[in-house]
C-alpha cells in the first residue's frame, strides 16, 4: 500500500512541477512579447506623438509612474512577486484591480465555454456516429460535409451573419441591452449566450466529429463489438455501450484541448456579441498596452489550461479501468 | 440422427464485395446438423471456416457478405430473416465462442456486466441477469464469482477470459454452439481444460455444437462427424471413425498424415503438405487441391462435386481404391 502511495505521490509532484514550469514559461513569453511589440502605455493613452509633445522631464515622470524606467528584469520579477502574493496589478484605465476584473470575466467565459462544448458534443458525436455507421456511404458523405463546413466557416462570419439575420428579420437582439450575468437574470443571460455558444459550438463540432468518426471506425472493427452483436444486443446499444464508450478517450482528449482554447477566451466571438469575457479583457488590455492586465490575465488563462488538462487526465481514469491500474 | 435437422446449410457462399465485383471466398458450402449433434469443421488457416461460421450467425461485416445459399435453422431461413428477428436468435438460440479471448471482451466493462448483458438483451430482468451471471461464472469454474464479476478483462488471464466468453455464450442455453478455435490462443495446459469444459457443458445442455479447428487431433474424441474444408470448399464430410480410418479425399489423408504420432517410429516426425493453399484471388482450374495433390489426374481439371462415399461424401474424382501409394 505504501508503495502505491509513493508512486502516486511522485506522480502528483511531477504534475505540479510540470505545471509550475509551464506557467513560468508562459509568463516569460508574454512579458517578452509585450515589450517587443511597438508602443507602450504612454503612447497608447496619449498617442504616438506623445514623446514629441511632452517635455523630457514629463516623459521621465510618466515612465517612472508606469514603472517603465526600471530594467525589464526588475519589472518582470516585481510583477511575478506581486502575482505570487495574489496581487495581479491594477488597470489604470478602470482603476479596478486585475484580480477583480478577472473574477468578473472568468465565470462568463467559463459559462460560454461549457455551453459551446455541450453544443459541440451534441452536434459532433451524433454526426460522428452517423458517419461511422456506414463508412463511405451517403450518410458518411453528408456528415463529413457538415464537419468540413463547420471547420471552414470562420466564427466572425457565422457570428456576424447570425446576428445580422436575427436582428434584421426577427428584431431579436438580446445583446442590445446590457450584459446580464447568469446569477442576476438567467433567462436573459442564456438568450445572450445562445448565439455566441452556437457559433463556437458549431466550430467545435467539426474536430469532435472528425476525431469521433475515426475513433468509432477503429473500435467498430474490434472483436469485442462482434461479441456484443453475437449476444443479440441491439445495434444502437452496441454502438453506444460498446463502440462509443471505447472511442471516448480520443474524443475526450480533443474536447479537453478545445475547451482549454475556449477558456483562453473567444476574442472575436466575445467582441461580436459583446460578451464581457476574458478574451475581451485581454484584447482591451492589449489595445491600452496595460502590461499588468495582459500579463496577469494570460497567466490566469494558462493556469486554467493546465487545470483542464488535469481534469482530462482524471476523466481518462474514469473511462478506462486499465489507466486506473497502471 | 433422424428427425428434422437443427441446422441445414446449402450452397452457402461468402464474398468480399466491391464496386469492381465480388471476390468469392467461401464457394457454396453445405452442412447438416441434427439437434444435439457435434460436428468438427477442419481446415487450414484461410480455408474459410471462420467466415462460414460468422455467416451462419449473420455477423459478417462489410465488405464481407453472403452472396448465395440458404441457412435453415430450426425451420427458418436465416439468410432471409429480418435483422430484428436475427438479433433475437443470436445469443439466445445460437451462440459463439471466439478465437481470441484477449480481444473478444469489452475492456471497459466489468465481466459480470458483460455476462449479464447476454441475458438482458433477451428480456431477462437486470437483477435476475446479475444473479444468474454469478451462477454462470461459477459453472465455468471461475473462482470467487462475487469478486470476479466486478473485475475487468485486463485483470483476467487468457484462460479465465475464455471461460467468461463461454459463460456469455451459454447464458441463454442456446440450441447451437459454435466454438471457433476456442483454444488456439491459449497455453497447451489450458487448452485441454477449456475443451473439457465446453464438452461437458455441451452434454449437460444437450446443445448441437460445431467445433472449428485447424487441428484434427484436438477434436477427434469430441465429435460425431467431421467436415473438411479446403480453399473455401467442403472437400469431405464423414463420420469421425470413417474419416480417421478411411479418408476419402487426398487432402484429408494429408491432414491425417501431418498429425504427429509419437507411437509410430516409421514416420518422419513432421510431415508437410507441399505447396500452399490457393488465395481467393488465385484462379485454379478444376479441383482446388489439384496443384498440391499427389493423386491428381487428367479428370481433376474438371471441378469435382461432393459425392456419396460410404457413410459420408467427398469431392474427389478418384476413389481411394485407385490411389497411388
Amino acid at each position: 500500500m505504501s508503495h502505491v502511495q509513493t508512486v502516486l505521490g511522485h506522480r502528483v509532484t511531477r504534475r505540479v512541477v510540470e505545471a509550475a514550469l509551464t506557467l513560468l514559461g508562459v509568463a516569460v513569453l508574454v512579458f517578452l512579447m509585450l515589450r517587443v511589440i511597438p508602443g507602450n502605455q504612454i503612447t497608447a493613452s496619449l498617442g504616438t506623438e506623445a514623446s514629441a509633445a511632452l517635455t523630457p522631464s514629463q516623459l521621465a515622470a510618466l515612465r517612472a509612474y508606469y514603472g517603465l524606467d526600471q530594467p525589464p528584469v526588475v519589472q518582470f520579477f516585481g510583477w511575478l512577486g506581486n502575482v505570487l502574493t495574489g496581487n495581479l496589478g491594477i488597470s489604470q484605465r478602470t482603476g479596478q484591480s486585475v484580480l477583480d476584473m478577472t473574477l468578473a470575466a472568468l465565470p462568463v467565459t467559463i459559462e460560454l465555454a461549457i455551453l459551446a462544448t455541450l453544443i459541440g458534443l451534441l452536434i459532433g458525436i451524433p454526426l460522428a456516429m452517423l458517419s461511422a455507421s456506414r463508412p463511405n456511404g451517403a450518410r458518411d458523405a453528408a456528415g463529413q460535409l457538415v464537419g468540413l463546413a463547420a471547420l471552414s466557416v470562420p466564427g466572425f462570419l457565422l457570428g456576424a451573419g447570425l446576428l445580422a439575420l436575427v436582428s434584421k428579420y426577427f428584431r431579436y437582439n438580446p445583446s442590445a441591452q446590457g450584459f446580464a450575468r447568469f446569477l442576476e437574470d438567467p433567462g436573459l443571460n442564456l438568450q445572450q449566450m445562445l448565439f455566441p455558444a452556437l457559433v463556437l459550438g458549431f466550430g467545435l463540432a467539426a474536430p469532435i466529429m472528425r476525431t469521433g468518426r475515426s475513433a468509432l471506425l477503429e473500435v467498430q472493427s474490434q472483436d469485442f463489438v462482434r461479441t456484443a452483436r453475437g449476444k443479440g444486443v441491439a445495434a444502437l446499444q452496441v454502438q453506444i455501450r460498446h463502440v462509443l464508450h471505447n472511442a471516448l478517450v480520443p474524443i475526450v482528449t480533443m474536447t479537453g484541448i478545445q475547451f482549454g482554447y475556449l477558456l483562453g477566451g473567444a476574442v472575436v466571438v466575445e467582441q461580436i456579441f459583446s460578451v464581457p469575457g476574458i478574451g475581451r479583457q485581454v484584447l482591451i488590455g492589449l489595445q491600452q498596452k496595460e502590461y499588468a492586465v495582459v500579463q496577469s490575465t494570460v497567466l490566469v488563462i494558462a493556469l486554467s489550461f493546465v487545470l483542464v488538462n488535469l481534469v482530462t487526465d482524471l476523466l481518462y481514469r474514469l473511462i478506462d479501468p486499465r489507466v486506473r491500474a497502471s | 440422427m433422424g428427425g428434422p435437422a437443427l441446422l441445414e446449410v446449402e450452397d452457402l457462399a461468402v464474398a468480399a464485395r466491391s464496386r469492381r465485383g465480388d471476390l468469392e471466398i467461401v464457394h457454396g458450402v453445405g452442412l447438416q446438423l441434427g439437434p444435439g449433434e457435434t460436428v468438427a469443421v477442419v481446415g487450414e488457416t484461410g480455408s474459410g471456416k471462420s467466415l462460414t461460421m460468422l455467416a451462419l450467425m449473420r455477423l459478417l461485416s462489410p465488405p464481407l457478405g453472403i452472396t448465395r445459399g440458404r441457412v435453415t435453422f430450426d425451420g427458418r431461413d436465416l439468410t432471409a430473416l429480418p435483422e430484428r428477428d436475427m438479433r433475437e436468435l443470436r445469443g439466445s438460440q445460437m451462440a459463439m465462442v471466439y478465437q481470441d479471448p484477449m480481444t473478444s471482451l469489452n475492456p471497459l466493462m466489468r465481466i459480470g456486466a458483460q455476462v449479464a448483458e447476454a441475458m438482458t438483451a433477451h428480456g431477462v430482468a437486470k437483477s435476475e441477469a446479475q444473479r444468474r451471471s454469478l451462477e454462470l461464472l461459477a459453472r465455468v469454474e471461475i473462482p470467487d464469482p462475487e469478486r470476479t464479476a466486478r473485475s475487468y478483462p485486463h485483470e483476467f488471464s487468457g484462460g479465465m477470459r475464455q471461460r467468461a466468453v463461454i459463460a456469455i455464450a451459454l447464458a441463454m442455453r442456446p440450441k447451437l454452439l459454435i466454438a471457433d478455435e476456442p483454444t488456439t490462443a491459449l497455453d497447451v495446459t489450458i487448452q485441454q481444460q477449456i475443451l473439457a469444459l465446453v464438452n461437458e457443458l455441451r452434454r449437460e445442455l444437450g446443445m448441437a455444437t460445431i467445433w472449428v479447428t485447424h487441428d484434427l487431433g484436438v477434436v477427434a474424441r469430441l465429435v460425431d462427424r467431421v467436415v473438411v474444408m479446403y480453399a473455401g470448399h467442403v472437400v469431405e464430410n464423414a463420420p469421425v471413425d470413417q474419416l480417421f480410418h478411411a479418408p476419402q479425399h487426398p487432402y484429408t489423408r494429408s491432414l491425417l498424415a501431418a498429425l504427429p504420432n509419437p507411437a509410430d517410429d516409421s514416420r518422419p516426425a513432421l510431415v508437410q503438405i507441399p505447396g500452399r493453399p490457393p488465395l481467393p484471388t488465385d484462379v485454379v482450374e478444376g479441383c482446388p487441391f489439384r496443384p498440391r495433390c499427389d493423386q491428381a489426374r487428367e479428370a481433376c481439371r474438371v471441378r469435382p462435386t461432393l459425392q456419396p462415399r460410404s457413410a459420408g461424401s467427398a469431392a474427389c474424382w478418384v476413389p481411394p481404391a485407385e490411389w497411388r501409394p
